[in-house]
């Protein structure tokens, strides 16, 4: 017997993907088994880590936490999608290289989708305010610091 | 996770159609249905996606009854500039909530749905009356620091962990409930069911029924309120302690209060012994400590958790003294 | 040379990571893959007596279940890395019926779909015959089994305690605690044509290669393990984990690629974890402060399955001058995966009990910690009275101090508020971290086009090796950074050490070093023709003749045949003989040092803390950590103080938060999520300092670079709890503090 699936279609850094999936795939194994975007990470898959961060019509999501089949007729942006047509990366990209907010950058695509959103909606009053929005981000190699400096300095520059 | 039917309602009416089938299950925003799902504590045969429906994310937070539409999203009401100035309890306890992420997604109707974190139901295999009920329960002798001390039985100590239920039990809050069969509207206080002998049920919502809206009668209190939520780390963590606290006052002197407990009772928690202690007192700290003993009159500690009490009483005062300070 | 040392270059891999394209483990794309699940024990110790897998192959997609039974295969002599081999464990699932710990794989699942296999794994159904286990060193079961080899013995201690007018004699504990990387274990297997590719997060490519070859009885050419990025290993990942193997035999079965990734909970007992610890310390006095007796006396969690201790006591006893010294080992077998090493496995657990007795002292003597410590600074190793090959712990303290503004601090408990009501506490500690090392090769290629590539099997974990291994060639040759390549994580690349014991600048770095220096040779004999080639020079991307005369190094290599130089060089530490070089070449597990016949090499740090603690909720915030290390050379301090800075935040993390906690009715961890295993999130975290002191340590290696990468946790969870003492007056002797521990 093979695996039942379902219809899907997903708007991904602005392209639509049609799919047959299992209904039960999340957004985040379509993303990296299915379409091969593979800059979206797994950490936990309970919502407890951050990693899968993107963003889902502006907010930032957790992709682990979505079923795909949900997703289908949202506008879906990942760490793929950052870079302007030419490849020059988005500020915050550059920032986190800059300010060195990654060590082993696992955790890093999530932090920059969950960046980009801080600076876009403001969260960027104090440092104890990016700290707080950020929080949804684990780093285990504890950049923290770091990556607050590359929020701080994005968002000093809009 | 087992296979089941996706359905994505695009109206309330066709949703409760689907939500009468039998084996259905109703996913909003999906942070506790798909993490049950995942661990095999929800199997639902038919998954009805209620994410899309229009016109149940509308909020009025200025009216003589303030209104939540079920769907409307954690985080953006958290942001409701209103809701801060007259309600600001309400407020914190949605800002204080898991993470940004989560918060995006979550929905204030799913929110007072979520399930217990007690790790003895979660992993799936100790025993737990409340997964399986009769199966008895691991935490009574195992780690129960994360368990609760007030509404819980020898059958079950899991505590309600949500931080958003755990201040409107301190308001004068309704859930609104429909069906197929028609609509009813539930009491907040009569919304969770303290544990007995039936773990398993934590609600009065029945198969079939949608949260389609929360109300709260709004109140002067209000405004002097406050959320306070103890967590052993800053962010990103469930309560080991909130209170949530709204006073009515007359110079140093409390006319009206209200007090509510998170993360230590099966279900969000009024502590009207609190109450009592505070209403024609001045408000002192030492008011308000007593306050927060009367608060944990009646808990009953397990092997980890009795700091809670202390811990509690501290938490209570601190959002006593805090309320007391807002204009 | 051009001076690449020393310089602050931006992250080489910094590009790659921050747009989603460098490669982890489980990204790797490889057509036709199938998708694999655990089950695992839900008891503690037993037997299974009947394992059923029909609901399990009945689920759509499912291709094959292994199981005790089915798996029927004799593997290759192979064993756990501390008897000599590579594995995690010498206990190997599904070679037999026995269940030796919860959260043993019992079965492994592979189907079709990753949902399919996920809902398969759960309906292997599994009887056990459960027997009594103990996963807690504080069950009355339990008893201690002294490691006498590991013993210390300067002089009397014991009398000299007993005379001393001035001693502290606490015992502290300290708990489980698992690394839990954000990238999830797991791992890829494809054969072809006999031969197997593992993408498996790994801090030590070569010893799984050697570890998987002898398994499957292949030579070592035959098996690759690709890892050129992982997400975090902490220690987790250097062992060949079981589940690697079971992976690898379901692909060669299936004849298809078979991918696990193994779910977080699972992560807590199919990999290995940091033991519990108990340390007993006792440290006596003269009034003045002088030390005259140090003893530390620890009892660490180890394996029924596997004997293994990480011994602190053999680093504590070097960091204070005392006449009389007596140190004891021993462990506490109970029924748990094997435990392994963790970020400073030995240092983290000993230092916090060590250092907070040192504070102890301090305040039983009415004596500024720091000035306490600086009284006791050995000029030699106390132990063996080897000298230094570097030891800069005092100026530490001192610049430490200056930083932290030390001299404004009020001794008195309880002293120091903030204008917001807040308990102010600061606290130090001192840290050391022994700088071993490790034999290995690395190869650089100089091309006529300016490109410079560097290959070593070493491994960058966030580390910052693939930016600091360039320059130390790019240092050599006269390299503009950006035309540096290097590759890593591979085991088809010159074999290079485990990135483990903060080895990897020293060694592969000093191996870079040696085969930059050979390409460097003969670069300039290319230039001399028959000329002498001590006469060329090289400068600024000239090779420049007696006569001053410049020609551009592509000129010279263009002359050359092939366009290109490139050398392979074999290193190893100076006390190390070739047969352990070989050895460990081979995947092995070599170390030389910190102690050789001639000198002991250690890194140093002074760190402090400041908390804030809530008056009456008495929750605790670390508002501001310092942190001053002496580790050689600093080849890169960008890198070096994030890697300083994240294991600081570790030690926050250890100080206040991290604990698996033990179900003791059921023996198994209880927390085995991220919800409920806490390390620190981004608010957890304030103002964090961190420098280095120049140091020339020309003993240690070619390169002068002694261990950075886990002296930042050490000293951190003493400093934080000694500061939560000077704000509130509660000693708390174990960790994590939390918020119970101070309601008083």
């Amino acid at each position: 017997m093979s695996v039942q699936t379902i219809p899907v279609t997903l708007e991904v850094n602005g392209h639509n993907h049609s799919l047959h999936l299992d209904p039960r795939t999340t957004l985040l194994d379509a993303l990296r088994e299915h379409l091969g975007m593979t800059g979206t990470k797994v950490g936990c898959n309970h919502g407890t880590c951050g990693a899968c961060t993107v963003h889902i019509d502006g907010h930032a999501r957790l992709a682990c936490l979505t079923l795909a089949a949900a997703a289908t007729g949202h506008s879906i942006l990942t760490i793929e999608g950052l870079a302007a047509a030419d490849g020059t990366p988005h500020p915050m990209q550059a920032a986190f290289v800059a300010y060195d907010a990654l060590q082993c950058g696992y955790c890093t695509p999530g932090q920059i989708m969950s960046a980009i959103a801080c600076v876009a909606e403001g969260h960027t009053r104090t440092d104890d305010e990016i700290r707080d929005y950020m929080s949804g981000n684990l780093c285990r190699c504890a950049a923290y610091p770091n990556i607050v400096a590359a929020v701080r300095h994005v968002a000093g520059a809009v | 996770m087992q296979p089941f039917t996706y359905v994505r309602a695009d109206s309330l009416d066709a949703a409760l159609s689907e939500a009468s089938q039998p084996g259905a299950a109703i996913m909003a925003g999906g942070t506790t249905m798909v993490d049950l799902m995942r661990g095999n504590l929800a199997a639902p045969s038919r998954l009805v996606d209620i994410g899309h429906l229009p016109g149940l994310s509308e909020i009025d937070t200025t009216g003589p009854v303030l209104r939540f539409g079920a769907l409307a999203r954690m985080a953006d009401v958290a942001e409701d500039a209103t809701l801060l100035r007259d309600y600001p309890a309400l407020s914190e306890s949605l800002r204080l909530a898991a993470s940004q992420q989560l918060r995006n997604a979550a929905t204030l109707g799913g929110n007072i749905l979520q399930r217990t974190r007690c790790q003895y139901f979660r992993d799936g295999i100790s025993n737990c009356n409340k997964r399986v009920p009769g199966s008895g329960c691991s935490a009574l002798d195992g780690e129960n620091r994360e368990m609760g001390l007030l509404g819980t039985s020898d059958q079950c100590v899991a505590t309600y962990p949500g931080d958003w239920g755990a201040a409107l039990a301190a308001f004068d809050t309704s859930v609104e409930l429909r069906s197929v069969g028609g609509s009813r509207t539930v009491p907040f206080a009569q919304f969770h069911l303290p544990y007995g002998d039936d773990p398993a049920h934590e609600s009065v919502v029945q198969p079939g029924e949608i949260v389609t809206a929360i109300t709260v009668q709004a109140m002067p209190a209000g405004r002097k309120s406050t959320y306070v939520k103890v967590r052993d780390r800053q962010s990103y963590a469930y309560a080991v302690v909130s209170a949530t606290v709204a006073l009515e006052m007359d110079g140093d002197t409390v006319t009206s209060a209200r007090v509510s407990l998170g993360g230590v009772a099966s279900k969000p928690w009024r502590a009207p012994e609190a109450e009592a202690v505070l209403t024609g007192r001045t408000l002192t700290e030492a008011v308000a400590l007593e306050a927060g003993a009367a608060a944990f009159a009646a808990a009953r500690p397990l092997h980890h958790n009795a700091f809670k009490i202390e811990l509690g009483r501290r938490a209570v005062a601190r959002a006593a003294l805090l309320a007391s300070k807002r204009t | 040379m051009d001076g690449s040392i020393g310089v602050p270059v931006v992250r080489r891999d910094g590009a790659a990571k921050t747009s989603g394209t460098a490669l982890y483990a489980a990204d790797f794309p490889h057509a036709d893959t199938a998708y694999a699940a655990l089950t695992t024990s839900t008891v503690t110790r037993g037997r299974i007596i009947r394992i059923d897998t029909t609901e399990a192959e009945a689920v759509p997609g499912v291709q094959m279940v292994l199981t005790h039974h089915s798996l029927n295969e004799t593997l290759g002599e192979e064993t756990f890395v501390m008897k000599g081999g590579h594995m995690q464990s010498s206990f190997m699932p599904l070679t037999s019926d026995e269940v030796h710990y919860a959260g043993q794989i019992v079965a492994l699942v592979v189907a079709d779909t990753q949902e399919a296999a996920e809902e398969a794994s759960r309906k292997v159904s599994v009887d056990y015959a459960a027997q009594h286990a103990s996963a807690s060193i504080e069950d009355a079961d339990r008893v201690e089994e002294p490691m006498d080899d590991k013993s210390i013995d300067v002089g009397d201690a014991e009398a000299a305690f007993d005379r001393a007018p001035v001693k502290v004699d606490a015992t502290y504990l300290t708990p489980a605690q698992h690394h839990n990387p954000i990238e999830l274990y797991g791992a890829t297997a494809v054969w072809q044509d006999g031969k197997l590719l593992v993408n498996a997060p790994s801090q030590w490519v070569v010893g799984n290669q050697a570890g998987l070859a002898a398994i499957f009885g292949l030579p070592m050419d035959d098996i690759r393990v690709e890892s050129p990025y992982l997400g975090g290993g902490f220690g987790a990942k250097a062992t060949i984990l079981p589940h690697t193997v079971l992976v690898a035999m379901a692909a060669r079965r299936l004849g298809r690629p078979v991918k696990l990734v193994v779910p977080r909970e699972t992560g807590f007992t199919v990999s290995s974890f940091r033991p519990a610890t108990r340390s007993r310390v006792r440290l006596a006095a003269e009034q003045d402060g002088t030390i005259v007796a140090v003893m530390h006396d620890e009892a660490a969690q180890s394996a029924v399955i596997d004997h293994v201790a990480f011994p602190a006591t053999g680093v504590t006893a070097r960091m204070y001058a005392s006449p009389n010294i007596r140190m004891r080992e021993s462990t506490i077998a109970t029924d748990v995966n094997t435990p392994g090493f963790q970020r400073a496995p030995a240092e983290a657990p000993g230092f916090f009990g060590f250092e907070s007795a040192v504070d102890e002292l301090a305040v039983a003597l009415g004596m500024d910690p720091i000035e306490l410590r600086i009284k006791n600074e050995p000029v030699c190793d106390p132990v063996k009275g080897l000298p230094w090959s570097s030891r800069s712990l005092v100026p530490c303290f001192r610049r430490g101090a200056e930083l932290f503004g030390w001299n404004r601090r009020t001794p008195e408990v309880g002293s120091m508020t903030t204008p917001d009501g807040m308990l102010l506490g600061w606290g130090c500690a001192s840290a050391t971290y022994p700088s071993a090392m490790c034999p290995s090769s690395a190869r650089v290629k100089l091309s006529a086009d300016g490109t410079c590539v560097v290959s070593c099997a070493a491994h960058d974990l966030g580390t910052g090796a693939y930016t600091v291994l360039g320059q130390v060639a790019a240092d050599v040759l006269g390299v503009p950074d950006e035309l540096v390549r290097v590759h890593l994580g591979d085991s088809t690349l010159p074999s290079g050490p485990v990135a483990g014991g903060s080895v990897t600048t020293g060694s592969a770095g000093s191996a870079v070093h040696m085969a930059a220096l050979a390409v460097r040779e003969r670069l300039l004999k290319a230039a001399a023709g028959g000329g002498d080639p001590a006469s060329f020079t090289l400068a600024g991307g000239h090779v420049i003749g007696p006569d001053s005369h410049g020609r551009p190094v592509a000129e010279v290599l263009a002359s050359v045949t092939g366009g290109m130089i490139e050398e392979t060089a074999d290193w190893k530490p100076g006390s190390m003989s070739g047969d352990q070089m070989r050895m460990g070449l081979a995947g092995g597990m070599a170390f030389a040092g910190p102690t050789t016949e001639t000198h002991a090499s250690y890194s140093f740090g002074a760190q402090f803390a400041e908390v804030r603690v809530d008056p009456l909720l008495r929750t605790v915030r670390v508002s501001r950590m310092v942190g001053v290390f002496a580790c050689g050379r600093i080849i890169n301090p960008r890198t070096a103080r994030s890697n300083l800075m994240g294991g600081m935040i570790w030690g926050a993390s250890f100080a206040l938060l991290e604990e698996t906690k033990v179900d003791r009715p059921r023996a198994r961890f209880a927390n085995t999520d991220l919800a409920g295993y806490h390390f620190s999130t981004n608010a957890d975290i304030g103002e964090v300092v961190v420098e280095t002191v120049d140091e020339v340590d020309t003993v240690v290696n070619a390169i002068g670079a002694k261990a950075v990468g886990e002296i930042g946790i050490v000293g951190m969870p003493a400093a934080i709890a000694n500061a939560i003492y000077h704000a509130t007056g509660v000693r708390v002797r174990k960790t994590p503090i939390l918020v119970e521990d101070l309601l008083g």
